[in-house]
């Protein structure tokens, strides 16, 4: 991850979420309420590391912004036949994307997170 | 089934209408929602990664941890920021709306040339001043 300019970027976390409870008191999948974004933002982030069943992706950022003043997340989600394959297609990728240098005023970058996902076997 | 979840870090910056904008690469097709920007489906070589189980390919906003400033549109069509499909080509569509009247909301999703590689960008766009204001993207793939 990686935060530029002035722009206050005081929490940029990204991490999994799970169907075990992998974030206080019972995450589950998906972000579907304000407490559960709060849990997510205060966790710091969680890795099950392939210990958990079913296990999801969140990413977080949190920005403190002026009027007029804007800011730009990209994060890229690569495909496969299987591990490797998906995640040379997100090397590929973050190989070749360049990293602008900021512009105008109140434009400026945050970091990318690329997700990789394998074809899921039938 | 068996799934497997990788997850990898690097750097950049970044920048029609009624069910779904749909874009594909061929191996790869990516619907988004008309009346809400979020991902309907992902399809790579037959096979839809997120509405299996429970769909979930979520985003959303909030304004610190006030809960009841909370708004995410969803795989399920939940619209609570507010946004819609504004444009589109054959390999990426915009989606764009205003968070509680203070964030313009700007969403791009493109398949990157060449790759199996979808690219998400969100800008957001302050109308007036914003402290601590959270945003979030979630997933589950099946």
């Amino acid at each position: 991850m990686q935060a530029a300019g002035s722009v206050n970027t005081d929490t940029t976390i990204w991490g999994f979420v799970t169907d075990s409870g992998g974030f206080s008191g019972g995450f589950g999948l998906g972000i579907n309420t304000g407490f559960k974004l709060n849990a997510f933002f205060s966790s710091g982030g969680f890795d099950p590391n392939g210990g958990f069943s079913d296990i999801g992706m969140a990413i977080g950022n949190e920005f403190s912004l002026s009027a007029g003043q804007s800011v730009t997340v990209s994060y890229a989600q690569a495909y496969g036949d299987n591990v490797l394959e998906a995640e040379n297609e997100f090397l590929a990728y973050a190989s070749s994307a360049a990293v602008p240098e900021p512009t105008s005023l109140g434009i400026w970058a945050i970091g990318l997170v690329g997700v990789g996902f394998a074809r899921r076997r039938r | 089934m068996r799934k497997y979840f990788l997850t990898l870090a690097a750097t950049l910056l970044a920048a029609s209408s009624v069910n779904a904008a749909v874009m594909t690469n061929g191996s790869l097709v990516v619907d988004i929602t008309n009346s809400n920007g979020a991902i309907d489906a992902v399809v790579f070589q037959g096979n839809d990664f997120y509405n299996p189980g429970s769909p979930v390919s979520d985003f959303g906003l909030q304004i610190g941890t006030d809960t009841g400033s909370f708004r995410f549109n969803t795989t399920t069509g939940v619209d609570g920021i507010g946004m819609a499909v504004t444009g589109s080509t054959a390999t990426s569509v915009t989606a764009s709306g205003t968070y509680l009247g203070q964030v313009n909301v700007t969403r791009v999703y493109e398949l990157v040339a060449g790759l199996n590689v979808l690219k998400v960008t969100t800008t957001l766009d302050a109308l007036v001043g914003v402290s601590d204001l959270r945003l979030f993207d979630t997933a589950d793939p099946e």
